[in-house]
């Protein structure tokens, strides 16, 4: 691990609400068998985080933040990737509160202090994480009337997650208007993006064409990720690629 | 076949009005704003302040008079630029909920703009690598005097962005400044400006890539 910058993806409310008791959502389109249909982050995650936020989130940043600088030191550089999917906390039809709270989804004011505590949570233990802030890519105007909410000098990248991004146009996802250049126009930051995990898992061989790979460049992608490639072919791909790539811009 | 249509609201048993108190104060002012106490045991609550974290910001409760709810008066003195996100935990004196939380944040706006605001260097990219900042102020008597690099394996030079009324920082990252097989490099520029709020502004710098 000699000099390389590890990169993580915080999925950390997603997977406190999947396991907390008396909760058990699961992802929007995962359709966890163990948990209602109606239980999902889309419906009750913002009643979640707004009752559990001090409780198990924050703390949860806290000890992977302390055990990261444990194990890697605070001077090494570390990209932190904030929660995938954060806008449907914001924008999904999120129900009444439980527990007698007020219900709804959160606001922007909300969204934002809940992703400023975040980052400042694991600032506070690795004063050498760089971080990036979520695409979801069903949002609206490539996300114009979201990210300028936020403390954007507090993220360096924004990344897709979740797979099924797309290599070959222009929108990440042909499903959503969001295009890869419209975000990286509206925040004005780099892309990494996130091609492999989530459903379904796996190595998109899409993101192996030079010629999408320039593409990308070109609408602000400075990196990808591939989940799983196959071990046999993956160094000759990269070696093959990396010649006929195009230079990233510096931002 | 008859339908009946039914809505309810919900009213919560202690809550505060506002689900976030936001201070947006200009530097070397203060600036307040309040929460009030709703619900319906709102009368009832007696607040102390139990904890606010982060530090930085001064709470008082306000008493309730002739029937009203008491609540929070949040207060912040804007010695420092910058934007911080908190939480003030209250206790009640109540057996449910014995404790409310009140999201807070603060922000003081500064007048120098650095774009970018995370300059970012590719060095797998073919040339040199190298990022342009442009810094300006909404200040007319800004003065930019100096820019330098005090952490990390870059170099900084300082102009004048003769077109537009602002300066231009090139930074570029010093590959013989990294050590063989570094994937990933981290530093920290100063500028050095004549600005009152933000004197010694530094900007994050990171390079990733190489051999």
């Amino acid at each position: 691990m000699a000099g390389k910058v590890p990169a993580l993806v915080a999925y950390i409310i997603s997977f406190t609400a999947r396991g907390k008791p008396g909760w058990c959502l699961s992802d929007c389109n995962a359709n966890n068998a163990t948990c209602s249909p109606a239980s999902d982050l889309c419906t009750k995650g913002a009643d979640y985080l707004r009752q559990n936020f001090t409780s198990d989130v924050l703390p949860r940043y806290q000890t992977f933040a302390q055990g990261f600088a444990a194990a890697c030191g605070t001077t090494r550089p570390i990209i932190w990737e904030m929660e995938p999917d954060f806008y449907q906390y914001y924008a999904a039809a999120q129900g009444g509160g439980t527990r007698g709270q007020p219900g709804g989804p959160l606001s922007v004011a909300e969204a934002v202090n809940y992703m400023t505590q975040m980052v400042a949570t694991v600032k506070q233990y690795l004063p050498n994480a760089v971080f990036s802030m979520d695409i979801s890519p069903w949002m609206p105007s490539n996300g114009c009337t979201w990210y300028p909410n936020f403390n954007m000098s507090d993220f360096t990248f924004i990344h897709t997650s979740g797979g099924n991004t797309s290599a070959a146009t222009a929108a990440i996802r042909t499903a959503n208007t969001m295009t890869w250049a419209g975000v990286h126009a509206v925040t004005g930051k780099p892309i990494l993006a996130d091609t492999g995990y989530g459903n379904p898992p796996g190595p998109d061989a899409n993101w192996d064409s030079p010629t999408n790979i320039n593409a990308r460049i070109a609408d602000g992608v400075v990196s990808i990720m591939q989940y799983s490639p196959t071990a046999s072919t993956w160094a000759t791909a990269i070696s093959q690629n990396r010649p006929q790539l195009n230079a990233v811009s510096c931002y | 076949m008859a339908a009946c249509h039914s809505n309810a609201r919900v009213e919560p048993l202690l809550a505060f009005t506002e689900r976030t108190v936001d201070l947006k104060v200009a530097f070397g002012e203060t600036g307040s704003q309040d929460a009030a106490l709703t619900g319906r045991l709102a009368t009832e609550a007696r607040l102390e302040v139990e904890s606010i974290d982060p530090p930085g910001i001064e709470v008082a409760v306000l008493p309730g008079s002739q029937g009203q709810p008491q609540g929070l008066r949040l207060t912040l003195h804007a010695v420092q630029v910058g934007r911080v996100a908190g939480q003030v935990v209250v206790t009640t004196g109540l057996e449910k909920p014995r404790e409310l939380t009140l999201l807070y944040s603060w922000e003081v706006l500064g007048n120098i703009t650095v774009d970018p605001t995370n300059p970012f260097i590719d060095l797998y990219g073919p040339g040199e690598g190298a990022v342009v900042l442009t810094v300006s102020s909404r200040r007319a008597d800004f003065r930019l005097d100096a820019a330098e690099v005090i952490e990390g394996p870059f170099e900084a030079t300082l102009s004048r962005d003769a077109p537009a009324p602002g300066y231009v920082v090139r930074v570029r990252a010093v590959p013989s400044h990294i050590p063989p097989g570094e994937r990933g490099s981290l530093g920290r520029l100063r500028l050095i400006s004549n600005d009152p709020a933000e004197p010694r502004k530094e900007v994050p710098l990171f390079a990733l890539g190489g051999s």
